[in-house]
């Protein structure tokens, strides 16, 4: 299993559509998961077949101490990877690896007021969670730890659900540097 | 060429029914995204959801706008629990200019009313603030 | 005095002896060829301007890229165009011989002031000649139907803000006309009759016509045709004529026309259910092309899951678009995610991939490869073709 994210800068910079091809590097053992057990989760139930694998494998490190007594929830994983369960929709660079972190804007650049709002479950918990996905706009692109989750992602003509949207909407300038993944509550399950 | 007739809806649950029992984290999931987790929108292209709905929805088809616009109508969320968000909109954000008698959206209003297209919203918009029918 | 170094690096003053006998050896060598020096004009520099573009002409661009004209026959660049680093496609007018860049430009590069224009470029010097404001709204995805014809004399340039609009811009007089609201409706594709459709998020698609002042004069919606949750059509539409062909994210094939009603085909699957049993699947950046001329229709496939709808093609499959049959299969060297092909009768098939790009050009009916283009760019995310000779 994949835990740090080390890209060539060719593979970096890769971006699909305005973000053209950024390709996540996961391994094909948790690519395949089961289709059985995301089709019963919601769309973003991606990690819902990660989970699983999560438990069983239970060799991943915990979170810095540092970084797990910021989160109000229970964190599995490192998030500089694109296998980070908050980034199971996630389109674009990881502002973790860019001068931010996970809930923070690198220095100099403005959190977008407009995002895009998903669901991931969390492996350690097993509870789904509102991650809005907000990008960080201003300066030109990061470059770093591109990642593209394309679980559920819809054409722009259906944009609440699309990844390749430039987000960086309500913003003094709307370049495109890198995306944080904010949690926003429990999903509460599915209804 | 054979001239489509409207697609019957999906016997299925709507995939995008990922749904909480709270109609607030329904709101954040489908709706937060452009127009904030408390409403404010960016105006004039993000609408504010604060105060104004309430004012439109006691014009002359104000109520049935509201559950036309694109943003509800094509929102992922089945009948009833989109009136359960507009709902929750409506008292959370516009309390103060919400009509006494303000009856709650029910999920067969918001079925008859967000399959009928809108095609021009912000047209639509000014014709029932200008109070034209 | 000067200085030499030798090869020990400590430096050895020539003397002005030493120098006069390397002068008078290279002053021989001069005078030995004393005539012919002296009829030697200096070259002067030239700055090219492009013939009368070709169909098999193209231009690709990239994201942070630019975009580049190429000629696939000689297989050699014929000269960039400036851009923005926000814009996703141009407009090509080989009649009135333009090219139509929309673009937002920020002061500061990133930052500072930003406006947003459309910049008219002769298409001969590939130079900017002009210019017009828009609204500050273009959109920022990178999708080739962000500007197109409507009529003979307007452009449509489409806006997200996040909310959905498209500004008029009229290149005969080289004004802005309007901005359209079309909340809930993406991109410009030309019609006939000074019209555009687009792609609706109600699994709908709606056609807006101008007047001769280039203003909204009607709209019209068609019935819903698919679901954009359970099966949504790619946002990238190919022309067929007048008409559009959709496909869906499961293969299904939609021709919509436009009358004085929207019509819109039953589909047909791309792919047979042995196809869907081994699990194959198209997907790309720019999937699919169709070349009306000998009615051949491309798409880029790979086996895969659900979601899989932007990974790369390793394949690449040419269909009779009547028969719906599989003319002949490429299995491509390396995944590539965007393909197009000339509009012509003796059409060429671009391949796009790669980092850098390569440009692999085929002959679209029988698939023979005749060339690459190498060192095309980099992220290209569509081809857009010159027709040739004009309108």
């Amino acid at each position: 299993m994949r835990v740090t994210c080390r890209h060539s800068v060719a593979e970096v910079v890769e971006m699909n559509r305005f973000l053209d091809n950024v390709v996540s590097r996961l391994d094909t053992s948790v690519a395949t998961g089961t289709r059985t057990l995301a089709k019963q989760l919601s769309r973003r139930g991606f990690l819902g077949r990660l989970g699983a694998l999560l438990v069983g494998m239970g060799t991943l490190p915990l979170l810095p101490v540092a970084r797990a007594a910021e989160s109000q929830i229970p964190e599995l994983g490192d998030p500089q990877s694109c296998d980070y369960w908050r980034y199971c929709a996630f389109g674009g660079n990881l502002c973790s690896c860019c001068g931010g972190s996970m809930t923070s804007c690198p220095p100099g650049t403005e959190l977008s007021p407009v995002t895009w709002v998903g669901t991931c479950q969390n492996p350690v918990d097993g509870k789904h969670y509102l991650i809005s996905y907000n990008d960080c706009c201003g300066k030109t692109m990061c470059g770093r730890c591109g990642c593209h989750r394309t679980e559920g992602d819809k054409p722009i003509y259906y944009p609440s659900k699309s990844n390749n949207i430039l987000w960086c909407f309500g913003t003094q300038s709307h370049a495109y540097h890198c995306t944080v993944a904010l949690v926003l509550s429990e999903a509460n399950g599915p209804g | 060429m054979i001239l489509m007739s409207a697609a019957a809806q999906a016997e299925e649950p709507h995939p995008e029914n990922f749904l909480s029992e709270e109609p607030e984290v329904a709101y954040w999931l489908h709706c937060a995204g452009c127009h904030g987790l408390e409403g404010r929108g960016i105006p004039p292209e993000v609408p504010s959801l604060i105060n104004e709905p309430g004012r439109i929805e006691s014009m002359p088809g104000g109520r049935e706008y509201l559950l036309r616009v694109p943003g509800v109508s094509q929102a992922g969320l089945d009948d009833e629990n989109l009136a359960a968000v507009m709902n929750y909109m409506m008292y959370e954000f516009n309390s103060a200019t919400l009509a006494a008698d303000f009856a709650a959206f029910s999920a067969a209003e918001v079925a008859q009313h967000r399959a009928q297209v809108l095609q021009d919203p912000l047209r639509r918009r000014s014709e029932i603030v200008a109070g034209v029918q | 005095m000067i200085s030499v170094f030798s090869r020990s690096g400590s430096t050895r003053r020539l003397t002005v002896g030493t120098l006069y006998r390397a002068c008078s050896v290279s002053f021989l060598l001069l005078t030995a060829t004393a005539g012919y020096a002296a009829d030697f004009e200096p070259e002067l520099g030239g700055v090219e301007t492009l013939s009368e573009p070709g169909p098999h002409w193209l231009i690709t661009m990239g994201f942070l890229a630019g975009a580049y004209v190429w000629d696939a026959d000689s297989g050699e660049m014929k000269g960039k165009i400036n851009i923005s680093d926000y814009t996703s496609a141009v407009g090509i007018d080989e009649a009135r011989g333009m090219i139509y860049v929309p673009g937002s430009y920020y002061s500061r590069g990133t930052y500072g002031e930003r406006s947003d224009v459309l910049v008219f470029n002769d298409l001969k010097t590939l130079s900017a000649v002009a210019e017009v404001e828009v609204p500050k709204k273009l959109a920022a995805v990178f999708h080739r139907a962000v500007i197109n014809p409507v009529g003979d004399r307007f452009y449509g340039l489409y806006n997200m803000t996040p909310a959905m609009s498209v500004s008029i811009v009229d290149v005969e007089k080289r004004r802005f006309v309007e901005e359209i609201s079309t909340a809930g409706c993406a991109f410009v594709y030309p019609l006939s009759g000074r019209r555009f459709m687009q792609l609706c998020g109600d699994g709908t698609v709606q056609v807006i016509s101008l007047g001769a002042d280039g203003k909204e004069s009607a709209r019209m919606r068609s019935k819903q045709f698919f679901d954009p949750d359970t099966d949504p059509v790619f946002d990238f539409a190919v022309a067929n004529g007048d008409n559009w062909i959709l496909v869906s994210y499961q293969g299904l094939v939609y021709e919509v026309s436009v009358g004085d009603q929207i019509s819109v085909t039953k589909p047909w699957s791309i792919l047979t259910d042995e196809d869907i049993e081994e699990g194959w699947r198209v997907g790309g950046s720019e999937p699919f092309a169709f070349n009306a001329a000998t009615g051949i229709f491309f798409a880029l496939t790979h086996q895969g899951e659900d979601d899989t709808h932007e990974d790369e093609g390793t394949h690449l499959w040419a269909l009779d678009f009547a028969t719906q049959r599989r003319g002949y299969t490429i299995e491509l060297e390396e995944p590539v995610g965007v393909i197009g092909v000339s509009q012509d009768a003796q059409p060429l098939l671009y391949i796009v991939g790669g980092y850098p790009n390569t440009i692999e050009v085929h002959d679209a009916s029988t698939g023979r490869h005749i060339r690459t283009i190498d060192e095309a760019g980099s992220y290209a995310g569509h081809v857009q073709t010159f027709s040739g000779g004009g309108r």
